[in-house]
Protein backbone atom coordinates (compact mmCIF):
# COMPACT_ATOMS: atom_id res chain seq x y z
CA UNK A 1 0.00 0.00 0.00
CA UNK A 2 1.33 3.59 -0.62
CA UNK A 3 0.30 6.24 1.16
CA UNK A 4 -1.13 9.59 0.13
CA UNK A 5 0.56 12.57 -1.04
CA UNK A 6 1.01 15.35 0.00
CA UNK A 7 -1.16 18.06 -1.41
CA UNK A 8 0.07 20.94 -3.06
CA UNK A 9 -1.80 24.43 -1.27
CA UNK A 10 -3.53 26.13 -4.56
CA UNK A 11 -3.15 29.49 -2.59
CA UNK A 12 -0.82 31.28 0.54
CA UNK A 13 -4.03 31.47 2.13
CA UNK A 14 -5.20 28.31 1.85
CA UNK A 15 -2.21 26.93 3.31
CA UNK A 16 -1.91 29.23 6.15
CA UNK A 17 -5.50 28.93 7.39
CA UNK A 18 -5.38 25.16 6.95
CA UNK A 19 -1.70 24.90 8.63
CA UNK A 20 -3.35 27.18 11.50
CA UNK A 21 -6.44 25.77 12.08
CA UNK A 22 -5.02 22.01 12.26
CA UNK A 23 -2.37 23.14 15.12
CA UNK A 24 -5.12 24.16 17.01
CA UNK A 25 -7.43 21.38 16.65
CA UNK A 26 -5.52 18.18 16.40
CA UNK A 27 -7.03 14.80 14.91
CA UNK A 28 -7.68 11.58 16.25
CA UNK A 29 -7.80 8.27 15.07
CA UNK A 30 -10.54 5.70 16.42
CA UNK A 31 -10.10 2.28 16.58
CA UNK A 32 -13.88 0.93 17.46
CA UNK A 33 -14.94 -2.66 18.68
CA UNK A 34 -15.92 -5.37 16.24
CA UNK A 35 -17.25 -9.15 16.79
CA UNK A 36 -14.26 -10.60 14.62
CA UNK A 37 -11.12 -9.26 14.92
CA UNK A 38 -8.94 -11.39 17.37
CA UNK A 39 -7.82 -9.95 20.37
CA UNK A 40 -4.16 -10.86 19.99
CA UNK A 41 -4.63 -10.31 16.00
CA UNK A 42 -5.29 -6.28 17.55
CA UNK A 43 -2.26 -6.31 19.79
CA UNK A 44 0.09 -7.59 16.55
CA UNK A 45 -1.18 -4.93 14.51
CA UNK A 46 -0.82 -1.71 17.49
CA UNK A 47 2.80 -3.11 17.68
CA UNK A 48 3.71 -3.41 14.16
CA UNK A 49 2.07 -0.30 12.95
CA UNK A 50 2.54 2.61 15.79
CA UNK A 51 5.79 0.72 17.46
CA UNK A 52 3.81 0.84 20.96
CA UNK A 53 5.18 -1.74 23.75
CA UNK A 54 3.46 -5.10 24.30
CA UNK A 55 1.63 -3.48 27.46
CA UNK A 56 0.28 -0.09 25.78
CA UNK A 57 -1.05 -2.15 22.33
CA UNK A 58 -2.57 -4.67 24.97
CA UNK A 59 -4.29 -1.63 27.63
CA UNK A 60 -5.66 0.24 24.00
CA UNK A 61 -7.03 -3.74 22.64
CA UNK A 62 -8.98 -3.82 26.31
CA UNK A 63 -10.18 0.13 25.95
CA UNK A 64 -11.54 -1.02 22.42
CA UNK A 65 -12.80 -4.50 23.58
CA UNK A 66 -14.77 -3.19 26.96
CA UNK A 67 -15.46 0.33 26.17
CA UNK A 68 -16.33 0.07 22.28
CA UNK A 69 -13.52 2.30 21.09
CA UNK A 70 -10.05 4.15 21.78
CA UNK A 71 -7.88 6.76 20.53
CA UNK A 72 -4.73 4.75 19.09
CA UNK A 73 -3.42 7.21 17.57
CA UNK A 74 -3.36 11.56 16.59
CA UNK A 75 -1.91 14.72 15.11
CA UNK A 76 -2.71 16.42 11.75
CA UNK A 77 -4.89 15.47 9.60
CA UNK A 78 -2.88 14.09 6.69
CA UNK A 79 -0.77 11.74 9.22
CA UNK A 80 -4.30 10.47 11.00
CA UNK A 81 -5.11 9.53 7.41
CA UNK A 82 -2.95 7.36 6.65
CA UNK A 83 -2.77 5.91 9.94
CA UNK A 84 -6.57 5.30 9.19
CA UNK A 85 -5.79 3.66 5.85
CA UNK A 86 -3.15 1.74 7.33
CA UNK A 87 -5.80 0.31 10.09
CA UNK A 88 -8.06 -0.45 7.24
CA UNK A 89 -5.49 -2.57 5.10
CA UNK A 90 -5.01 -4.27 8.01
CA UNK A 91 -8.58 -5.21 8.57
CA UNK A 92 -9.31 -2.58 11.84
CA UNK A 93 -12.54 -1.07 12.30
CA UNK A 94 -10.39 2.77 12.55
CA UNK A 95 -12.08 6.27 11.64
CA UNK A 96 -11.31 10.03 12.13
CA UNK A 97 -12.02 12.87 13.97
CA UNK A 98 -11.27 15.98 15.49
CA UNK A 99 -10.10 16.28 18.82
CA UNK A 100 -12.87 18.12 20.49
CA UNK B 1 -6.27 -29.39 16.50
CA UNK B 2 -2.52 -29.45 16.40
CA UNK B 3 -0.17 -26.36 15.45
CA UNK B 4 -0.17 -24.71 12.00
CA UNK B 5 2.61 -22.46 11.98
CA UNK B 6 5.94 -22.94 13.84
CA UNK B 7 9.55 -20.70 13.49
CA UNK B 8 12.12 -22.49 12.34
CA UNK B 9 15.83 -21.82 13.03
CA UNK B 10 16.55 -19.80 10.27
CA UNK B 11 13.54 -17.34 10.56
CA UNK B 12 11.53 -18.55 8.63
CA UNK B 13 7.69 -19.89 8.88
CA UNK B 14 7.02 -23.28 8.74
CA UNK B 15 3.40 -24.00 7.73
CA UNK B 16 1.81 -27.46 8.30
CA UNK B 17 -1.38 -29.00 6.40
CA UNK B 18 -3.88 -31.47 5.95
CA UNK B 19 -4.22 -31.27 2.30
CA UNK B 20 -8.01 -30.65 2.54
CA UNK B 21 -7.00 -27.76 4.37
CA UNK B 22 -5.05 -26.70 1.88
CA UNK B 23 -7.96 -26.56 -1.08
CA UNK B 24 -10.21 -25.00 1.52
CA UNK B 25 -7.77 -22.46 1.98
CA UNK B 26 -7.31 -22.57 -1.85
CA UNK B 27 -10.49 -22.16 -2.41
CA UNK B 28 -11.74 -18.73 -0.15
CA UNK B 29 -8.62 -17.11 -1.19
CA UNK B 30 -10.91 -17.47 -4.88
CA UNK B 31 -14.01 -16.52 -3.61
CA UNK B 32 -12.08 -13.58 -2.07
CA UNK B 33 -10.55 -12.68 -4.79
CA UNK B 34 -13.94 -12.72 -6.58
CA UNK B 35 -15.34 -10.52 -4.10
CA UNK B 36 -12.92 -7.77 -4.23
CA UNK B 37 -12.48 -8.02 -8.01
CA UNK B 38 -16.34 -7.75 -8.79
CA UNK B 39 -17.61 -5.82 -5.64
CA UNK B 40 -21.53 -5.29 -5.53
CA UNK B 41 -22.64 -1.67 -5.28
CA UNK B 42 -24.15 -2.38 -1.70
CA UNK B 43 -22.18 -4.86 0.54
CA UNK B 44 -22.08 -5.51 3.89
CA UNK B 45 -18.97 -7.41 3.54
CA UNK B 46 -17.31 -4.48 1.11
CA UNK B 47 -18.44 -2.13 4.06
CA UNK B 48 -16.70 -3.89 6.64
CA UNK B 49 -13.48 -4.48 4.24
CA UNK B 50 -13.13 -0.65 3.58
CA UNK B 51 -14.86 1.51 6.10
CA UNK B 52 -15.54 5.23 5.67
CA UNK B 53 -12.18 7.20 7.60
CA UNK B 54 -14.42 10.04 8.23
CA UNK B 55 -17.81 9.60 10.11
CA UNK B 56 -18.71 13.43 10.39
CA UNK B 57 -21.62 13.90 7.70
CA UNK B 58 -19.83 17.75 6.98
CA UNK B 59 -16.42 15.95 6.23
CA UNK B 60 -17.74 14.52 2.95
CA UNK B 61 -15.40 16.38 1.23
CA UNK B 62 -12.69 15.33 2.98
CA UNK B 63 -13.90 11.19 2.81
CA UNK B 64 -14.47 11.55 -1.07
CA UNK B 65 -10.47 12.53 -1.66
CA UNK B 66 -9.59 9.92 0.98
CA UNK B 67 -11.38 7.36 -1.04
CA UNK B 68 -10.11 8.53 -4.03
CA UNK B 69 -6.12 8.56 -2.28
CA UNK B 70 -6.33 5.35 -1.08
CA UNK B 71 -8.97 2.98 -1.69
CA UNK B 72 -7.71 1.41 -5.02
CA UNK B 73 -4.05 0.85 -3.08
CA UNK B 74 -6.06 -0.68 0.05
CA UNK B 75 -7.75 -3.41 -2.86
CA UNK B 76 -4.26 -3.97 -4.61
CA UNK B 77 -2.57 -4.54 -1.23
CA UNK B 78 -5.86 -7.02 -0.36
CA UNK B 79 -5.55 -9.02 -4.36
CA UNK B 80 -1.36 -9.07 -3.74
CA UNK B 81 -1.78 -10.60 -0.36
CA UNK B 82 -3.81 -13.66 -1.49
CA UNK B 83 -1.94 -14.02 -5.05
CA UNK B 84 0.99 -14.50 -2.01
CA UNK B 85 -1.17 -16.93 -0.56
CA UNK B 86 -1.44 -18.75 -3.44
CA UNK B 87 1.58 -18.91 -4.50
CA UNK B 88 3.01 -19.86 -1.24
CA UNK B 89 0.32 -22.48 0.10
CA UNK B 90 2.18 -25.80 1.31
CA UNK B 91 2.97 -28.46 -1.65
CA UNK B 92 6.20 -30.57 0.15
CA UNK B 93 4.89 -33.75 1.64
CA UNK B 94 5.11 -33.80 5.23
CA UNK B 95 4.57 -36.22 8.24
CA UNK B 96 1.23 -37.96 8.76
CA UNK B 97 0.00 -37.21 5.31
CA UNK B 98 0.50 -33.96 6.06
CA UNK B 99 1.79 -30.87 3.49
CA UNK B 100 4.42 -28.24 4.20
CA UNK B 101 6.02 -25.26 3.31
CA UNK B 102 8.30 -22.10 4.52
CA UNK B 103 7.09 -18.73 4.55
CA UNK B 104 9.27 -15.21 4.28
CA UNK B 105 8.39 -12.37 6.15
CA UNK B 106 6.49 -10.52 3.67
CA UNK B 107 4.85 -14.13 3.12
CA UNK B 108 3.38 -14.33 6.39
CA UNK B 109 1.50 -10.93 6.62
CA UNK B 110 -0.05 -11.59 3.57
CA UNK B 111 -1.10 -14.82 5.08
CA UNK B 112 -1.96 -13.10 7.81
CA UNK B 113 -3.86 -10.44 6.24
CA UNK B 114 -5.66 -13.35 4.13
CA UNK B 115 -6.93 -14.80 6.73
CA UNK B 116 -7.61 -11.60 8.35
CA UNK B 117 -10.05 -10.76 5.77
CA UNK B 118 -11.55 -14.21 4.89
CA UNK B 119 -12.45 -14.11 8.66
CA UNK B 120 -13.94 -10.43 8.33
CA UNK B 121 -15.98 -11.61 4.99
CA UNK B 122 -17.47 -14.90 6.22
CA UNK B 123 -17.93 -12.92 10.25
CA UNK B 124 -20.11 -10.25 8.30
CA UNK B 125 -22.05 -12.81 5.72
CA UNK B 126 -22.90 -14.95 9.47
CA UNK B 127 -23.65 -11.73 11.58
CA UNK B 128 -20.96 -12.49 14.46
CA UNK B 129 -21.46 -10.98 17.92
CA UNK B 130 -19.31 -10.64 20.73
CA UNK B 131 -21.24 -13.32 21.97
CA UNK B 132 -21.15 -15.89 19.33
CA UNK B 133 -19.55 -19.55 20.06
CA UNK B 134 -18.60 -20.83 16.37
CA UNK B 135 -18.12 -24.16 18.07
CA UNK B 136 -21.37 -24.36 19.30
CA UNK B 137 -23.51 -24.05 16.32
CA UNK B 138 -26.81 -26.18 16.03
CA UNK B 139 -25.63 -29.35 13.18
CA UNK B 140 -29.24 -28.48 11.93
CA UNK B 141 -28.20 -24.66 10.87
CA UNK B 142 -28.34 -24.22 7.33
CA UNK B 143 -24.76 -22.05 8.09
CA UNK B 144 -23.59 -24.71 9.95
CA UNK B 145 -20.47 -25.48 7.57
CA UNK B 146 -19.55 -21.81 7.00
CA UNK B 147 -19.73 -21.56 10.87
CA UNK B 148 -17.22 -24.61 11.11
CA UNK B 149 -15.07 -22.77 8.28
CA UNK B 150 -14.82 -20.24 10.40
CA UNK B 151 -13.74 -21.31 13.30
CA UNK B 152 -11.49 -23.50 11.71
CA UNK B 153 -9.91 -20.20 10.21
CA UNK B 154 -10.14 -18.45 13.61
CA UNK B 155 -8.18 -21.10 15.25
CA UNK B 156 -5.45 -20.82 12.22
CA UNK B 157 -5.00 -17.50 12.53
CA UNK B 158 -5.01 -17.56 16.43
CA UNK B 159 -1.90 -20.11 16.23
CA UNK B 160 -0.30 -17.84 13.29
CA UNK B 161 -0.62 -14.22 15.63
CA UNK B 162 0.54 -16.49 18.68
CA UNK B 163 4.18 -17.50 16.20
CA UNK B 164 4.22 -14.02 14.85
CA UNK B 165 3.85 -11.93 18.58
CA UNK B 166 6.23 -13.92 20.20
CA UNK B 167 8.95 -12.14 17.81
CA UNK B 168 7.69 -8.48 18.49
CA UNK B 169 9.61 -7.33 20.81
CA UNK B 170 7.73 -6.28 23.86
CA UNK B 171 9.72 -2.85 24.25
CA UNK B 172 8.26 -1.29 21.70
CA UNK B 173 9.70 2.02 19.67
CA UNK B 174 7.48 4.97 20.11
Amino acid sequence: MTAPGITVPDTVEELLGDTETEQEVPWVVIVWNDPVNLMDYVVFVFQKLFGYSRAKATQLMRQVHHEGKAVVASGTREKCEIDVARLHAHGLWATMQHDK
Amino acid sequence: MSRHFSRAKDGSLVVRMEPEEVALLQQLAGELTELLENPSADDAVRDRLFPRAYLDPTEETAEDEWQRYVHQDLVSGRLDALKVLVDTLPTEPGKRGRVEGRLTEEQEAAWLGVLNDARLALGTRLGVTDDDDAFAVDPDDPMYVAWNVYAWLTALQSDLVQVLLAGVPPDGHE
